[in-house]
């Protein structure tokens, strides 16, 4: 290379960090979401039913979304990459050691509980939180990809443990081998999950050290007027709700119908099979829709405009969804639209929301704060499938619960856009005066 | 106070698509029509498959670092 040749800029280590952090949830979102073939093999083994078994697996959901302001909070004490090592090395130990079930309680203890709170250490509300220190500029884009770790997880690893179980003739090396994946994701981490820039001499985004037109050091991005030290003082801004609320519609609007989609499109004369696959195809939109939403924030701004975006899209494909029954022929294309449309929605409320909440709040107190908002989602999810459950009792059909959850997705849009993101974010925040910048400190 | 039991239940419903044993199995035979491979094969290329990802972002990471392309961790 002589002098004159150009360098070409390194790779920034943040990019290793999304990567460790995508293969992390993948292994984990995985090992979890196998559960489902391990059901059939459990049961007859011990001669469970399926409640007793599955009850493991309940309690896990209910625990992951009841401890995960908790988890925010170690996280954002710790800083996170000991959380995150540690939650790995546990899961992985623990998936293996569900191999040596023998009793109920033992599978309970082991899957139901333990794995479960593990699992919340490695949650994307803190995976997400630990990208936004390594970016600012490209926040929604990477916080969009780490999204896809939850289709990808289950997409290979979920025909990992069947082919396993099914080549071995046993559920018990199928379980440790699962075990094994996300031990995998140990090596991965312990090299490329560093809590923020700075500690690399870094900055975010792998951006030069700004300056201004006298040479000096300027700060790349002032803190917005909401930005919190302690996740408390989030609960006593607009933003918040406003963002909770959302996140509580788009919890009631996807659980419902990971509950009921299926039942209820064999109700509108769908095969199982057919039904299956329409909602496989809304599953596997997610990816597209996740990581788009969050490159056109980052390209496009305006992430509440985003936002917004995203429910009225999910709004009009529930509004197709209950409408089309009413025109001759357009039963199942009604679905196939539906799940087209909903797809791109599906898991795009995350990188948005994720990506304004450290906006907003800045990053000391994200992970607490992720944790709550994602709390609501998990709340909302939680009453909608009851809703619909009591509803469908009472009137034999989907339309009026499905009707009801959906139409609170203008409340939710409405929520969406009205949050003053121009006033509050540090994205639109005009440096005001020459300072020293501290990397990975938003 | 809700019956426990019916409120696991509930909470089960949320995650029906891993939950649901059938559902994998039915996903399991149509890939089995359409690939038509014996399950150590399966079993083979979605290890390789998960083992190849780490490995070449190693791979890649230590390339990188060799040509001067990232800072070391």
């Amino acid at each position: 290379m002589n002098a004159n040749t150009p360098t070409r800029k390194p790779i920034f280590f943040g990019w290793y960090v999304v990567a460790a952090s995508v293969f992390i949830g993948f292994a984990a979102v995985g090992a979890r979401n196998g559960f489902g073939a391990f059901v059939n093999p459990m049961s007859d083994e011990f001669g469970w039913n399926r409640v007793t078994i599955s009850t493991a697996f309940a309690l896990g959901i209910l625990l992951n979304g009841i401890i995960q302001p908790f988890m925010g909070q170690v996280f954002d004490r710790t800083g996170g990459r000991k959380l995150v090592l540690i939650s790995v090395l546990v899961l992985g130990l623990l998936t293996m050691a569900v191999a040596l079930t023998q009793h109920i309680l033992f599978f309970i203890f082991i899957f139901g509980v333990l794995a479960s709170l593990a699992q919340s250490g490695l949650s994307l509300t803190n995976t997400s939180a630990l990208l936004s220190r390594w970016f600012q500029r490209l926040r929604g884009t990477v916080i969009g990809i780490n999204s896809t770790a939850l289709s990808l997880g289950g997409l290979v690893l979920v025909p990992l443990a069947v082919y396993l179980m099914d080549a071995t003739g046993s559920w018990r090396l199928a379980w440790f081998g699962l075990g094994a994946v996300v031990l995998l994701s140990l090596p991965v981490g312990l090299m490329f999950i560093r809590e923020n820039p700075g500690q690399m001499n870094l900055r975010p985004d792998g951006d030069d050290e700004p300056q201004d037109q006298g040479g000096n050091t300027r700060p790349a991005r002032t803190a917005g007027p909401l930005e919190a030290t302690s996740w408390r003082e989030s609960l006593r801004s607009w933003p918040f709700w406003q963002m909770s609320g959302a996140y509580f519609v788009c919890g009631a609007t996807t659980f419902i119908l990971s509950a009921h989609f299926i039942p209820y499109a064999e109700d509108r004369g769908a095969s199982p099979g057919m039904a299956a696959l329409i909602f496989a195809v809304m599953n596997g939109l997610n990816i597209v829709g996740a990581t788009s939403a969050g490159y056109l924030s980052d390209k496009i701004g305006g992430t509440k405009n985003w936002l917004t975006l995203v429910y009225v899209m999910r709004g009009i494909a529930y509004l197709i969804m209950l409408t089309t029954p009413l025109i001759s022929g357009m039963s199942i294309a009604g679905l196939w639209i539906f799940a087209c449309i909903a797809g791109f929605s599906w898991i795009a409320t995350l990188p948005l929301t994720s990506s304004l909440t450290a906006e907003v709040y800045g990053l000391r107190a994200m992970g607490t704060i992720s944790g709550i908002t994602f709390m609501f989602h998990q709340i909302g999810g939680f009453c909608s499938v009851m809703l619909a459950g009591w509803l469908y009792d009472v009137t034999g059909s989907y339309t009026i619960p499905f009707s009801i959850i959906g139409s609170l997705l203008g409340l939710a849009a409405i929520s969406a856009f009205s949050i003053r993101e121009k006033k509050y974010s540090a994205r639109y925040q005009i440096p005001s005066a020459p300072a020293a910048a501290s990397a990975g400190d938003d | 106070m809700p019956d426990l039991a019916q409120m696991f239940r509930m909470v089960l419903l949320h995650q029906g698509d891993a939950a649901d044993a059938e559902l994998i199995h039915w996903l399991k035979d149509q890939m089995d029509e359409i690939l038509g491979l014996g399950p150590w094969v399966m079993v083979a290329i979605t290890s390789a498959i998960v083992i190849a990802i780490p490995v070449s972002l190693g791979l890649f990471y230590f390339y990188q670092q060799r040509r001067g392309g990232t800072t070391p961790p």
